[in-house]
């Protein structure tokens, strides 16, 4: 089974790459149609990385979101799922792809080479909040990854002149595109942080136990809290804006992937690399 | 104290409770939970709670006041603006009727000659902000009410043990400072059976299950579900073995059965369970039982924590230090001691449960509930005010549209664009 979720993976992998590598031609070379070509590559990948989730989780018998080769996989099938509906919507937000397609497949591929053991899930860890949780952690990454990536393109358009660049949407309705999803990850990771508080009162009996992932994504929703209020009350916007959404993403990556890895916590589970459960 | 209600300030303190909390993840993890009870952490909760209160005071005040039509708004910078022929009756029909037709809800100013209409979308988010700064209160409040009457305690059960839930019972407890001591029930507490249950490689204890009564009640409460009994809410907090030892004297009579709670050992230990205990004469006794014993080169460890192959291994010393018996004990051994013998004779459960009265909670949650539904409202249903005002003019009827969004406004322009788009269309074949 492992075998075959590998071959899916790999096979997204390449895909993506494909894409990547026509995003870029298609930015290069000034071809609308390349750029097409490299969606429809990004929308055939999804379906072997989304049957490498679908086998995995028949493996494993729970829901694929312990360990990193769990967690990158969806994560990134959610993003590159959440992107490819939005520029379905609104075609000028297709050039994201640029960024999004490959910060996706370098997630995935750190993801698919490591543990691939199936960890037992503890019995506390079958509930209905704990899949409110995780499914909103992941709706808070994608967010936030496309609400950084905007903004990323909001100061690259500043200084730069390229074809990809001039096919997004004006400067002030980037600007405005990146508030609008940093605010959703917002509304996202408050969600994800109130189930996840919610879940452990009743599995542990603390509703709040200054975890160091707990207090990294605290620190995370602190960081939103203070672009927001910048934003709406001080009228931040532009470059100053962008830098700070860039932070926000950069301090929520640092919450969801390096904590585990310098700190010990109840989330280990979520993403040792030895797929241990003490 | 118009600071207190200053935006800056609580810009600030936000900073300020962000560089705190990051500082407070550089101390080691034994420490950190005393970074976030000093007085300074609580200093500064304070003055946010402080902060917020009055902000939103000051927010609701603005709210119940802006309640009319801004007149000057409608002819600022017209996004829109067009004489008609029609009549200003008829004009005034097509406007109304269009923005109802779009689900704006209108209030509407009439002057000589002169009408003005606001017309709104998402209104009720217009308190998404307040409500916002509530449920941050209504969080803090709660875990003030909870630090202040909280009671956790961990009480150790053996199978077959009674126990009254009284503050000398719990192995270990926290207290708020205003939890009353006859917050406890006094009731017994008496723990039955342990049922353990295994997963698939029968290599791991997955699930335990406690059965026993609390006053006359009987529960059964596995690990995975917790139980809210009595206004407390109880929990399985850990699981470990205890040793059976009898005592013996000289003339065969049985002295004495001790049971020895053991507790489970870490790292590469975490399949035994051991344990320090005084046996009557004074001898300081540490033993430490491997459930499913296994010999590698001369070391001992237990393969699984499930009991299938016990051994019980034993350090006993004299009140003075010196060694009295090393070694190991299956099952039924005996070791013979000065005054008596000890027989190693069975194996038994314990459960530890921790006991939870915490009143705070549904204060606590019902903030994190109007923190998500605010937030939500916010972002996801900004607030759209189209102004349109509509005069009599010498050449006919003149319409002048501007309009306003609480959040992405160059988004809502495109959005106005296309409503005055169809409003023209509509208006011209009237």
């Amino acid at each position: 089974m492992v075998l075959y979720q590998i071959i899916m993976y790999w096979l997204a992998i390449g895909l993506y790459v494909i894409s990547t590598v026509l995003y870029v031609i298609s930015n290069d070379f000034h071809k609308s149609s390349l750029m097409r070509w490299a969606t429809r590559f990004a929308v055939v990948g999804t379906v072997p990385h989304g049957i490498g989730i679908i086998l995995r989780w028949i493996e494993a018998g729970h829901a694929p979101y312990t360990q990193l080769y769990e967690v990158s996989a969806t994560n990134t099938w959610l993003s590159m799922a959440f992107y490819l509906f939005l520029q379905s919507r609104n075609k000028r937000l297709e050039p994201l792809g640029i960024i999004i397609v490959p910060v996706s497949f370098l997630f995935l591929a750190a993801g698919v080479m490591s543990s691939k053991e199936v960890l037992e899930i503890p019995p506390t860890f079958q509930t209905y909040w704990l899949f409110v949780h995780v499914l909103f952690a992941k709706l808070a990454y994608g967010a936030t990854l496309i609400g950084a990536g905007l903004a990323a393109f909001y100061l690259l358009k500043l200084r730069f002149k390229s074809f990809i660049l001039e096919k997004l949407p004006d400067s002030d309705v980037t600007d405005e595109l990146s508030y609008k999803f940093m605010g959703v990850g917002f509304v996202f990771n408050t969600i994800m942080i109130v189930a996840g508080s919610i879940w452990a009162k009743s599995a542990w009996g603390s509703y709040w136990s200054w975890d160091p992932i707990e207090t990294w994504s605290l620190i995370a929703w602190l960081i939103y809290g203070i672009y927001l209020h910048l934003r709406r009350t001080f009228g931040w916007r532009g470059q100053r804006a962008a830098w700070l959404a860039l932070l926000t993403f950069g301090v929520m990556i640092f919450a969801l992937f390096g904590i585990v890895l310098i700190y010990p916590s109840i989330h280990e589970l979520y993403l040792n690399p030895k797929g241990k459960i003490n | 104290m118009r600071i207190l209600a200053s935006k800056k300030l609580a810009l600030i303190l936000i900073i300020a409770l962000t560089i705190y909390s990051v500082w407070g993840m550089l101390e080691p993890q034994d420490k950190r939970f005393e970074v976030f009870s000093t007085p300074v952490f609580y200093l500064l909760v304070a003055i946010f709670f402080i902060n917020t209160f009055s902000c939103t005071i000051k927010q609701i005040r603005i709210l119940l006041k802006g309640n009319g039509i801004n007149p000057q708004y409608s002819s600022r910078e017209p996004f829109f603006k067009v004489v008609y022929t029609s009549e200003l009756d008829d004009i005034y029909f097509g406007v109304t009727s269009f923005l109802a037709k779009n689900k704006y809800s209108l209030t509407i100013e009439e002057e000589k000659e002169k009408i003005i209409l606001k017309a709104e979308k998402n209104k009720i988010s217009k308190w998404s902000s307040v409500f916002f700064h509530v449920s941050l209160l209504l969080v803090i409040i709660g875990v003030l009410v909870s630090l202040l009457f909280k009671m956790d305690g961990i009480i150790l059960l053996v199978e077959g043990q009674r126990l009254s839930e009284d503050h000398g019972s719990y192995v270990s407890i926290t207290e708020g400072p205003l939890f009353r001591e006859e917050g406890h029930t006094g009731k017994h507490i008496f723990m039955q059976k342990i049922n353990l249950y295994y997963d698939k490689q029968n290599k791991i204890i997955n699930e335990v299950e406690d059965v026993f009564t609390f006053g006359e009640e009987q529960f059964t409460m596995k690990a995975s579900k917790p139980l809210n009994v009595k206004g407390f809410s109880i929990y399985h907090n850990k699981l470990g073995y205890a040793v059976d030892l009898k005592l013996v004297n000289t003339k065969n009579q049985q002295i004495q059965v001790i049971t020895a709670p053991l507790y489970r050992g870490k790292f590469q230990n975490h399949n035994n369970y051991e344990g320090s205990f005084l046996l009557p004469g004074g001898y300081p006794v540490k033993a430490k039982l491997y459930p499913d014993v296994q010999n590698i080169m001369g070391q001992l460890n237990s393969k699984t924590n499930i009991l299938k192959n016990p051994l019980l291994s034993i350090d006993i010393k004299s009140s003075v230090g010196k060694s009295v018996y090393t070694g190991n004990l299956a099952q039924g051994a005996q070791v013979k001691l000065e005054d008596y013998s000890l027989t190693f004779a069975g194996i038994s459960k314990w459960s530890a449960l921790r006991l939870v009265k915490e009143p705070g909670i549904p204060i606590i949650y019902s903030g994190f509930f109007i923190s998500v539904f605010s937030v939500g409202m916010m972002f996801l249903f900004p607030v759209k005010t189209v102004y349109v005002q509509v005069t009599k003019t010498l050449t006919g009827v003149k319409v002048i549209v501007n309009g306003k969004a609480s959040r992405f406004p160059a988004a809502f322009r495109e959005e106005l664009e296309i409503i005055c788009s169809e409003l023209n269309v509509e208006l011209e074949a009237d």
